[in-house]
């Protein structure tokens, strides 16, 4: 299926009308979108987003062992709250997600994000909070 | 025209459940993935998020406002006060003529007092007024005008309203009017009217006018279509009370008497065997009961020493409660009163009771001192004196009655007689109450809501004791330790029965063959719904009467309630 792209490299996130992605890529963006999004802001869903920038903005990230548990945590929630929406023996459906602490120094945490398909396709991006 | 914009009820977004725009995207979602199977709708999509989403609320909160207008079309939420619309949904009920028009229109009677005992015509386009904004019309049953006859005369037609005289100076009719009510019209208030009428010296409200459809009767309105929508026709007997329901507003209680029932006396059979439908239509309004006193003249008979006459009273009595000398009132009379149909064919004997066919008469001998000496003064050249009648009525009545003899409704093969409930008159009512320590009772208004209760009571709302200790427990009782009563079932206003075709002409003979009604006392709160059938029925002492739980009521005096606390 296809959707609009969301642009994450500028300042903050945009819709690029222009360009349309499919199929595995789709489903990397839409967990990037979970993975931003704060848990219970969503009213129709209740088990949408994740407690990730929530964690980080109210100090629960005291070390890197606190950020990779959070990061763990929203990892876990992002892979469950996907996998309902893939169809069975769908080849773009997500197998996995991996959100590792690859840099914390007290003011910033880098994450290294890995998805993986059904099909054994990887795409992995690296955000910043 | 019942219109109203889908707008009017559309929800604002906090008021959609979240759980309803949920299943409504899901909904959509299912339709985008089968038309457009290209397109991702799912969450954290900018189609899903932007638009999708979005779209869900949109359409959720559309079917809610269809679903409340459809809750509006629905007479028993609108009954059960669920109104989403309230200008819509009386504008639909409207479609059911829940109220006629003219009925929703404000409503009363009026008393016209005359100077004299003539006889007048007064055009039906006749208005009276009652303060600014307060203007009226006759309603009246016939087409013709008004005409209104001198005391005594024979009713021909519908809109014959025969006189009464009131007391020594004027004489009286009650005519129904309906119309325009800006502000209340209270019982007593002082009217005019825009035609030119001789003699014609007062216009009277006799009760407080109703005000016609209330607006936050919504609801009720509701209510009374779902009761009344089947069949509101005289010719049954749910039919006759809807009909009642809804041309009077102001009837608390209204109960069909049927052919069949055992309260019903008045069906014959044609030689055919085929039994002629009846229907007797009790009817109890929230004024009853007024209290009038009335003057009366009667005739003495010096040979009989009593004073004889027709008791013409402006209204149907239910309960006379006292008849006094209007030049000596002190006076102490033992008076009897009788009971006569105006058409036995119709209403005989004690059938015709408290209807517009029953026809009172009064004798009253001369009260003598200790050593003969009159105590009354004739007049007239010892021909005639003037006593004074205090009885209790309910305007409603009459005002039905007039109603029921319109062509336009009356049934055709259906004999309907409109009548008062037949009363229980309560004679003494005690109720034994245990309190607890240091509470108070308020007896004043335990009183009140007893009082209420056996006034507003007819079919299908029978006595029960439980609305009594109810009362008490309310009051700050703690129970009711036990109810007496003494009543007994008045069957007519009078005691007795004459069975003689203008009885004045040998009124001695008549009374000698008058029947006396049965007696028929309570002296168990169980027994306050009693059935009961003429004893003598089928014999020559028989007065055709009859009672049930669908046509009686009660009269319970202030003066007759109790209460007594029981000591633990």
């Amino acid at each position: 299926m296809q959707t609009t792209v969301v642009d994450f490299t500028g300042d903050r996130p945009r819709l690029d009308l222009n360009k349309r992605i499919s199929g595995f890529k789709s489903s990397a963006q839409r967990c990037l979108v979970n993975l931003g999004t704060r848990k219970g802001t969503d009213p129709l869903y209740e088990d949408r987003g994740t407690n990730l920038l929530r964690d980080a903005v109210s100090g629960r990230m005291i070390n890197a062992n606190a950020a990779q548990h959070s990061a763990n945590f929203a990892a876990a929630d992002t892979y469950f709250f996907e996998r309902a929406f893939d169809a069975p023996g769908d080849i773009d459906a997500l197998a996995s997600v991996a959100l590792t602490t690859v840099n914390y120094d007290g003011q910033q945490v880098n994450f290294q994000v890995v998805f993986v398909s059904a099909s054994g396709e990887q795409i992995g991006v690296t955000p910043t909070l | 025209m019942a219109t109203a914009s889908l707008t009017s009820y559309l929800p604002t977004y906090a008021e959609i459940p979240a759980e309803r725009a949920a299943a409504v995207r899901a909904r959509l979602e299912t339709i985008v993935r089968a038309g457009w199977p290209d397109l991702d709708p799912t969450p954290n999509t900018p189609f899903g998020d932007l638009h999708l989403t979005p779209l869900a609320y949109q359409i959720a909160a559309l079917e809610i406002a269809g679903e409340r207008m459809f809750s509006d079309l629905d007479l028993a939420n609108v009954a059960a006060g669920v109104v989403n619309n309230c200008d819509f949904a009386k504008a639909y009920l409207q479609n059911f003529a829940p109220t006629p028009r003219e009925s929703s229109q404000a409503s009363g009677v009026i008393r016209l007092a005359f100077s004299n005992d003539v006889g007048r015509v007064i055009d039906r386009r006749a208005l009276f007024a009652f303060g600014a904004g307060n203007i009226f019309g006759l309603r009246l049953s016939g087409p013709d005008a008004l005409l209104i006859l001198p005391v005594g005369s024979p009713k021909t037609n519908l809109n014959h309203y025969v006189l009464t005289q009131f007391d020594r100076n004027s004489f009286i009719v009650d005519v129904p009017v309906a119309g325009i009510m800006g502000t209340p019209v209270t019982a007593g208030s002082e009217g005019t009217t825009d035609v030119l009428v001789t003699g014609l010296v007062g216009i009277t409200a006799i009760a407080d006018f109703l005000s016609g459809t209330r607006e936050d009767t919504v609801s009720a309105l509701a209510q009374k279509t779902r009761s009344t929508f089947y069949a509101a026709s005289l010719t049954s007997r749910g039919g006759a009370v809807a009909f009642i329901s809804k041309e009077f507003l102001q009837i608390t209680a209204a109960s069909a008497v049927v052919s069949g029932d055992h309260e019903m006396l008045r069906d014959s059979e044609n030689p055919l065997g085929v039994t002629n439908g009846s229907l007797d239509v009790c009817v109890r309004s929230s004024q009853a009961f007024l209290t009038d006193t009335q003057l009366v003249k009667l005739s003495y008979n010096a040979e009989l020493d009593k004073f004889i006459g027709r008791l013409d009273l402006a209204e149907i009595p239910v309960k006379i409660d006292g008849v006094v000398c209007d030049t000596a009132p002190t006076v102490g009379l033992e008076y009897t009163i009788y009971s006569a149909s105006r058409n036995p064919v119709r209403a005989p004997l004690g059938t015709a009771a408290y209807s517009e066919l029953e026809q009172l008469y009064i004798e009253i001998p001369m009260p003598r001192a200790n050593d003969n000496t009159r105590l009354i003064v004739t007049e007239n050249g010892d021909t005639v004196a003037y006593f004074l009648v205090t009885y209790r009525y309910d305007p409603a009545t009459k005002h039905v009655v007039t109603t029921l003899n319109s062509p336009e409704v009356k049934p055709v093969g259906v004999d309907v007689l409109a009548k008062s409930f037949t009363p229980i008159i309560v004679d003494s009512l005690t109720v034994e109450y245990v309190k607890k320590p240091g509470v108070q009772v308020n007896i004043d208004q335990a009183r009140q809501e007893i009082l209420s209760y056996f006034l507003k009571l007819g079919y299908p709302d029978i006595y029960f004791d439980s609305a009594i200790g109810d009362s008490m427990l309310y009051a700050g009782a703690s129970g009711v330790k036990r109810i007496t009563v003494s009543a007994h079932v008045q069957w007519s206003a009078a005691t007795k029965a004459l069975v003689t075709e203008d009885p004045l002409e040998d009124w001695a003979s008549a009374t000698a063959v008058a029947r006396p009604f049965p007696t028929l006392t309570i002296s168990s709160p169980g027994d306050l719904t009693p059935a009961y059938v003429d004893a003598a029925l089928g014999t020559g002492s028989e007065t055709l009467v009859a009672c049930g739980k669908r046509n009686i009521g009660y009269i319970l005096d202030s003066a007759n309630l109790n209460f007594s606390e029981f000591k633990t």
